[in-house]
């Protein structure tokens, strides 16, 4: 939950701020709480709503547990990540091995913990990335449109019906991307439908009158865009953030599984899988806790999506309708 | 209808181009380039690797290589001989190919009867226990990796209980018997489509429920209808084109999870064969695939263009 409050802070600040600036402050002033769509709840409201729902309450305090765990691992075990110790080799999950030791003797725990450090910074970065490249591209292309705007989404719709995933796969095998390319490689597979959301929200937010008025007191374009238009997409790109962070981790996995992700001994959850795949009758539970961490991210990420969807977009609760 | 369809094949040309012209120039930017291969074999000599060089044409400028190669693959169906094994790649994605979309085939229709299933049923029971718990249900079917659920289920499956066999497509050294067959097919098939399945129940779900909101279902629900009438004839028949272009949308990631399944499990398809050729850089065939991949699913999507406009007469006439 840390990551999605900063932001729906600033915003509130930018609301509550001394205004320093007459003309444009009137605009300014509307902007958070103007019925444009998306209303981004206020921060109090949002964790208000987080206490209302149970399992997203429970997603985003594991999802915490998970962060924590993979930043303070050295101190979570006795043990070291990379020692190898032939005479504990194998061994199944005990108390001193919580997920027991692979085939070197490596306690899996600490792996697991360290593996989760790669894996979760991949998928923060690489979605900064596409949001940097998705908030440009959407916003310039709903604001300004004309043939730019065209050959964006042109460009985004292309890239969203082709097999994208083999071209990151080749990319991938043929340079061995270290820890910034790859995530660049995974970010430009994900901007597209953060520049679809925030073009769509741009496009209906720019009919406000508020945006005629700047225009009409001689407020720069792109001052227009940035400080009228663009947080109202907040909402959105907070979703589109949370559900994307949860697709990353989930296509580093998948890279590392096939051997193409970062190489060791950089081992990510995906990579710690790819060593396991040898040892399935051995020794099991090398398979299974990694996989279950991956799984366990994803979804509490995706329960936290669902329910950001909801909690800042009030125009979707309009299904009481069927159920009579 | 007609000249909609002829537009939107000539859609696909550019997309085509556009991603083999990129995966030309990737091939032919890495170290190395595509002879890589040849150089790295210390028998082969700095005058045979030139020699092979000239004869594959890898001397002359880029454009005219990928204007040379696009002319043999539209031209004469060529796509090269492998840079690794020598074979025309031509005929190794062909005969790697009906195993693919045996998979896929089965994976897609699978997926997309029980997504269809699940989606009525939780539209049926709406806001009761049984919906929130597919709601739960799929969101937690997402999360799985592919991988880890190939892994796991061979792991149980296989190693564990011993009923299912763990790879290839048939037992080898006993006559081929279709039951054989179809026992190896289960677990590739079930792990590819529990993705999709999540995926489309979710959003056949939520197109249901709006198509429920409709005057229509009103009318049918006064005349005194059944629900699950109303929901099948009447709600399915307004959903159904949203749910075919988002089945539609996700072709790609069969292809995606193809290549995942296909290693785990040894199935001998075409995402396997994509695999071991990225381990051993082998250009040709990596150009081949992408190519074949990308008209398949360019081809999937012009049938879904289609398949909606007979669904929703709206979008035919519209146009």
């Amino acid at each position: 939950m840390g990551s999605s409050t900063p932001a729906l802070d600033t915003l509130d600040k930018k609301a509550s701020a001394p205004t320093r600036k007459p003309p444009a402050a009137s605009g300014r002033h509307v902007t958070p709480s103007a019925a444009a769509g998306v209303v981004p709840a206020g921060r109090k409201n949002l964790f208000c709503r987080l206490r209302e729902r149970p399992l997203a309450y429970a997603a985003a305090a594991l999802l915490g547990l998970v962060v924590c765990g993979a930043l303070l691992a050295p101190l979570l075990s006795p043990h070291s990540a990379d020692a190898i110790d032939i005479s504990n080799k194998g061994l199944p999950p005990s108390f001193s091995h919580p997920f027991g030791t692979d085939d070197m003797g490596r306690d899996l725990f600490l792996r697991v913990l360290y593996g989760g450090r790669i894996s979760i910074a991949v998928g923060v970065v690489a979605v900064a990335f596409s949001l940097v490249v998705g908030i440009v591209c959407g916003g310039a292309a709903g604001y300004f449109g004309g043939l730019g705007g065209a050959v964006v989404m042109r460009t985004a719709d292309l890239m969203m019906s082709i097999p994208v995933f083999l071209i990151v796969l080749l990319f991938a095998s043929l340079f061995t991307p270290g820890f910034f390319w790859l995530c660049v490689l995974i970010g430009s597979i994900q901007w597209m439908e953060v520049a679809r959301v925030v073009r769509s929200v741009v496009i209906s937010t720019k009919q406000n009158e508020f945006v005629l008025a700047a225009k009409a007191l001689g407020v720069p374009e792109l001052r227009i865009l940035w400080r009228h238009v663009l947080p109202h997409t907040t909402g959105v790109v907070f979703v589109t953030a949370t559900l994307g962070i949860a697709q990353a981790i989930m296509i580093e996995s998948t890279l590392s599984f096939l051997g193409f992700g970062l190489q060791p001994p950089a081992v990510s959850w995906g990579g710690l899988l790819r060593h396991a795949q040898g040892q399935l009758a051995v020794t099991p539970w090398t398979a299974v806790f990694p996989g279950l961490m991956i799984f366990l991210t994803v979804l509490c990420c995706y329960i936290l999506g669902d329910f950001l969807k909801s909690a800042l977009n009030p125009t979707r609760r309009s299904f009481h309708r069927i159920s009579r | 209808m007609l000249k909609y369809v002829l537009k939107r094949i000539l859609a696909v040309v550019p997309l085509v181009l556009l991603v083999t012209a990129l995966c030309f120039a990737l091939m032919h930017v890495i170290p190395g380039g595509p002879e890589g291969v040849l150089a790295s074999n210390p028998k082969i000599k700095p005058d045979d690797l030139a020699r092979i060089r000239s004869n594959f044409g890898l001397d002359r400028p880029l454009v005219v290589q990928y204007g040379l190669w696009l002319e043999r693959v539209v031209f004469h169906g060529d796509f090269g001989l492998s840079y690794v094994t020598g074979e025309p790649v031509s005929e190794m994605i062909g005969k790697r190919l009906p195993a693919t979309l045996e998979l896929m085939g089965s994976a897609f229709l699978l997926s997309l009867l029980v997504a269809l299933a699940v989606g009525v049923v939780s539209v049926l029971k709406n806001n009761t226990a049984i919906d929130s718990l597919f709601t739960v249900g799929s969101l937690a079917v997402i999360s799985i990796p592919v991988f880890w659920l190939a892994l796991m289920s061979m792991m149980l499956f296989s190693v564990r209980l011993g009923v299912l066999p763990s790879a290839g497509m048939f037992t080898v050294g006993t006559p081929f018997s279709i039951v054989d067959h179809l026992r190896h097919l289960v677990l590739p098939t079930l792990v590819l489509s529990l993705v999709l399945v999540a995926s489309w129940s979710r959003y056949a779900r939520e197109t249901l429920l709006e198509a429920m909101s409709a005057d229509h279902i009103d009318v049918a629900r006064a005349k005194g209808l059944p629900g699950t009438i109303v929901v099948l004839r009447h709600a399915l028949r307004n959903a159904a084109g949203p749910i075919v272009t988002v089945v539609a949308m996700s072709i790609p990631i069969l292809f995606t999870g193809s290549v995942v399944v296909e290693t785990v499990f040894s199935w001998p398809g075409m995402g396997r064969l994509f695999y071991e050729g990225l381990l051993r850089h082998d250009y040709t065939r990596l150009m081949g695939i992408v190519f074949v991949s990308s008209i398949l699913v360019a081809l999937f999507n012009l049938l879904a263009d289609c398949l909606y406009g007979i669904l929703d007469p709206r979008i035919r006439y519209a146009r």
